[in-house]
């Protein structure tokens, strides 16, 4: 039968590292009888001495903690850019968890936003706690071999300070970005990733004197959604920056005026639309220009807000 | 301030006086119980929750050698103060009488 002791030693090594449990297991042991022995001597019977030096020693949990300390998954001065990729990785996925659905829900028969939500958010989920599994054994092996080390402090120097630490970039406007020129681009390329069962079912489509539109489209769509995954990489504005975001929004403003004087930019593709439904027809005719005239009032005024904010970093 | 802030304080001020007081102690062979005994004697008290730890961390570093040799009927692990040890110690002692005399000067004592 095991001694109170060899009870105890025992639930100590259960949180040992298996190379150091004998060695620290049997010192251990020692101290303790040591401790007891002194005990004995005050009168205590060896049994009961057993049992307050254990009492004194406490959980075997913190014991073999304070023998052999684990490292933590990832050290505390490696957090803040832990958290940063964690949270850049989550808005890059919470991005392809909605343009997934969105697409999706483009190529089905009904537009339910309770399943947008769902989908969404069940999407978000599955590829996060894969996202935190893999950044958090990235950050581990990358701390253990001493890499993380030398890159932590690498890239600091005086000139790159931020020169306007409180003109913080917005998350959320930046989110926005890159969901909306995503999107467009998906609307734009549908053939590069849609069925053709899929495609025949769209309802609208670019007309055939429009087709440059696709590329124009594209073109500032990409430099947009590159400079926006750019600004993931950036805490508060520069004047460049600032600029480019000002000129990222005249750019759209300006396309989407110009779309909107055109006659006859979207077409309704399938005939029996038009034929069965002709207020759908009538209805896009007279109010699409007016849609991309709006939308380009927006992006316009959203503009002016940035130049509002860049002669405060004046 | 909270007693148990007054506490940590206090722990956090020993904390680095504590492996001086171990490298010091070393000089002569010493197992586990019989240090502790003795700084308590000394008048540095510190549980074995903390030294035992402490002392294979320091022997782990290569300050402190040890042996395990039966000795009443009992096996114990001595340690005794390494060559590199002594060296460390020798730095220590001269930082710790500098930070003395600054800190002397700093808190008025004469």
């Amino acid at each position: 039968m095991m001694t109170l002791l060899d009870r105890y030693l025992a639930a100590v090594k259960q949180a040992l590292p298996a190379d150091k449990e004998s060695d620290i297991l049997r010192e251990l042991k020692a101290n303790m009888l040591d401790e007891a022995d002194a005990h004995t001597e005050n009168g205590e019977t060896q049994d009961h001495a057993i049992q307050l030096v254990i009492e004194k020693y406490g959980h075997p949990l913190a014991v073999a903690q304070s023998y052999a300390p684990q490292a933590p998954l990832v050290a505390g001065e490696d957090m803040p850019l832990y958290q940063s990729v964690l949270m850049h990785g989550a808005v890059l996925i919470f991005i392809f968890s909605l343009l997934k659905t969105l697409s999706a829900m483009l190529v089905s028969d009904s537009l339910n936003p309770f399943r947008l939500v769902f989908q969404t958010f069940g999407n978000f989920v599955d590829h996060a706690a894969l996202l935190l599994l893999v950044v958090t054994l990235s950050f581990y092996f990358l701390g253990k071999s001493g890499y993380l080390g030398k890159l932590r402090y690498k890239n600091w120097s005086l000139e790159k300070l931020p020169k306007y630490p409180d003109a913080k970039i917005s998350l959320s406007d930046t989110l926005t970005d890159l969901v909306s020129t995503s999107f467009l681009l998906l609307l734009l390329w549908t053939s590069l990733w849609m069925s053709e069962e899929g495609q025949q079912a769209l309802v609208f489509a670019l007309s055939p004197s429009s087709e440059h539109w696709r590329i124009i489209l594209t073109v500032i769509s990409v430099a947009s959604l590159v400079f926006a995954l750019f600004r993931l990489t950036q805490a508060s504005w520069q004047r460049w920056t600032l600029l480019s975001y000002i000129a990222d929004h005249i750019v759209f403003s300006v396309a989407f005026l110009w779309m909107a004087s055109l006659p006859e930019l979207i077409i309704i593709s399938k005939p029996e639309v038009a034929e069965n439904w002709p207020f759908i027809q009538q209805a896009f005719e007279s109010y699409f220009s007016y849609f991309l005239a709006i939308t380009a009032v927006i992006i316009g005024f959203l503009g002016y807000l940035q130049i509002r904010k860049l002669n405060q970093l004046q | 301030m909270t007693d148990s802030r007054a506490n940590k304080l206090r722990l956090e001020l020993r904390r680095g006086t504590l492996i001086m007081s171990v490298l010091a102690s070393t000089k002569t062979p010493q197992y586990g119980y019989s240090l502790r005994k003795l700084l308590n004697d000394a008048g540095i008290e510190i549980d074995e929750g903390t030294l035992y730890p402490l002392v294979r961390r320091l022997a782990e570093q290569e300050l402190l050698d040890s042996e395990w040799k039966h000795s009443e009927g009992r096996e114990r692990r001595y340690y005794l103060l390494s060559k590199k040890g002594h060296e460390v110690l020798e730095q220590l002692i001269d930082d710790w009488q500098q930070l003395n005399k600054s800190m002397n000067a700093l808190l008025d004592i004469k």
